[in-house]
């Protein structure tokens, strides 16, 4: 598939599939953020000590790795319900880049809370947000979208892998965005615990913003490890997706790995 | 003719809790280039398995398959280049996208290049007449708009084989016409089509030649003339009686299969099988139940050679 093919994808996938319909979808991108602030903003006028640059892009992340969550994590399901799965698997562009551009697509829509988390707390909220390199922290953020894609493509095969996982996706939601370092830095974890954190790819995502907001000196460093992980995930996802269809057409089945 | 499609000694099974199940058990067809080739069997005879494995969709437990010369195991890109299906059905499409999008989605997973979408477009849903139906958003659409929608889009990379898989079920009698009439001429561009369906009109209608497939097996395969010349020995009659004690009728064995139309008591019209062809004879017979008002001995529809083939597995 050349490259110009695939970004058409993309753009379609984004035109045609981003759904603002969903009340969840709703709630998620533009709801939630406003919450999160005000939590924020209340806990600021009863303390006065919040750094109010951090937890506006953690509310914000919050709002992002929900969205990808729930819509990432069922790229691949949904597509078994609504029956067209088969059709994606007889066209001629590979599973892999097909599910690529359903989670890039995803992880560009969560932007969204991003942008509106910005937009609340400087309008609504009057926190003072500092960036200190535009340039800097907007690297950061495609390090982080690319983190976040790598994640929805995991998450879509852990869908598929374990039947039930719908039962306990609210179970992943809190612990990730704890362990990926979102309120508390990695480093004050206990060992066992920032080992499994350093092996997410979004923590490395999440760690280059916050570096980004504070112009930190390990920003290049963090932002290349975030690259490498995401990469190595990246071609694990690869390898798992051609092995699911490689399953599929053995079994005839949609189900665990 | 050359072979499109050369199926040899073709079996799948799936594993169950219960067990091995067998699908489909040692299976050989052929088909050559242009034929319209009906696959026909009760639910679970395996054609599905069949056509999931022609479409590369599922590959056999033994045997070998090939599809344009390429073998369906190891050149199922190859294979999917030229070929497209149907399913039939409701699912299969994105209901929120309006149909010129869902067209345009798999003109671009076709790789047809963007400046040739349009027309492409434009062409496959007037030929499937839902061209003044482009921008309506596809959960709109009934049964019938969403079949042939899957027509047009089964045509997006101009496929030399297409299989259809059940395309006129759940359809009204003109949604069914409509179907059909675009199969009749997608084969006489050439296409060959390979179609499931339990609608027997249907089957003798378009196919050139038809393999009655039942327990995983291929029973019977020829032109629908052979299938219902192979059933001569069946003896189906249809009579008008005046008849004032049908449940006496019913108690006879010498009518097999009776089924009985009441027109408006005390008249009838039954449909039977008997072993004996000699319609005066059968004539005789009736009279000592009913007077006879007409008799005749019925010519053999795919229908009924369908029901002769398929009995074991219907009474089961």
């Amino acid at each position: 598939m050349t490259t110009i093919n695939w970004l058409t994808l993309l753009v379609r996938e984004i035109k045609y599939f981003t759904n603002f319909e969903n009340k969840m979808y709703q709630f998620l991108l533009f709801f939630q953020p406003l919450m999160f602030l005000s939590i924020v903003y209340f806990l600021n006028e009863y303390r006065g000590d919040i750094n109010d640059g951090r937890f506006v892009i953690a509310s914000a992340l919050i709002s992002m790795w929900s969205y990808v969550l729930y819509s990432s994590g069922s790229a691949l399901t949904s597509q078994k319900w609504s029956d067209t799965l088969k059709l994606l698997l007889v066209s001629p562009v590979s599973l892999s880049a097909i599910l690529m551009t359903k989670v890039i697509s995803n992880s560009f829509i969560a932007m969204f809370s991003m942008l509106l988390s910005f937009i609340y707390a400087k309008f609504i909220f009057n926190f003072k947000v500092e960036i200190a390199s535009y340039t800097l922290f907007s690297i950061a953020i495609l390090v982080l979208i690319l983190s976040l894609s790598v994640m929805g493509l995991i998450l879509a095969i852990v869908f598929v892998a374990f039947q039930n996982v719908y039962d306990y996706q609210n179970l992943i939601l809190t612990p990730m965005v704890l362990m990926c370092g979102v309120f508390i830095p990695v480093e004050q974890f206990p060992l066992v615990v920032k080992v499994v954190s350093y092996i997410i790819p979004m923590t490395w995502g999440i760690k280059s913003v916050y570096e980004a907001l504070q112009l930190s000196s390990p920003i290049y460093t963090t932002m290349t490890i975030s690259i490498l992980i995401s990469l190595f995930y990246l071609l694990a996802a690869f390898f798992i997706i051609k092995r699911i269809e490689l399953l599929l057409r053995k079994t005839g089945k949609l189900g665990a790995i | 003719m050359s072979k499109i499609i050369e199926v040899n000694g073709l079996s799948r099974t799936y594993k169950l809790k219960e067990g091995l199940k067998t699908a489909l058990d040692n299976v050989s067809f052929e088909v050559e280039k242009g034929e319209v080739f009906g696959l026909l069997g009760p639910n679970g005879a395996g054609k599905t398995t069949t056509i999931k494995i022609l479409t590369t969709l599922l590959l056999p437990t033994s045997g070998e398959v090939k599809i344009f010369g390429y073998d369906v195991v190891s050149d199922s890109n190859k294979i999917r280049d030229k070929i497209n299906f149907v399913y039939g059905g409701e699912k299969g499409v994105y209901g929120r996208l309006t149909a010129k999008e869902y067209m345009h989605y798999f003109c671009t997973l076709y790789k047809i290049k963007n400046n040739n979408q349009n027309d492409l477009i434009n062409n496959l849903l007037t030929l499937v007449q839902l061209h003044e139906a482009e921008n309506q958003k596809i959960h709109t659409f009934s049964k019938g708009m969403i079949q042939r929608l899957h027509i047009a889009r089964c045509l997006i990379n101009n496929p030399q084989l297409i299989f259809l898989d059940e395309p006129t079920i759940g359809l009204d009698p003109l949604g069914a016409k409509l179907l059909r009439d675009i199969v009749k001429q997608l084969s006489e561009k050439g296409i060959t089509i390979i179609l499931t369906t339990h609608y027997m009109q249907e089957a003798d209608e378009l196919c050139d030649r038809i393999a009655f497939i039942r327990g995983g097996k291929i029973t019977l395969i020829g032109k629908p003339d052979y299938i219902k010349k192979s059933c001569n020995n069946l003896n189906l009659f249809e009579a008008t009686l005046s008849i004032n004690d049908i449940e006496k009728l019913q108690k006879e064995n010498f009518f097999r299969n009776l089924s009985i139309k009441t027109i408006k008591e005390p008249y009838y019209i039954i449909n039977f099988e008997a072993n004996e062809a000699d319609i005066e004879f059968i004539m005789k017979y009736l009279s000592n139940f009913a007077e006879v008002l007409d008799i005749k001995k019925k010519e053999i529809s795919l229908e009924d050679a369908y029901i002769f083939h398929m009995r074991e597995v219907i009474n089961k």
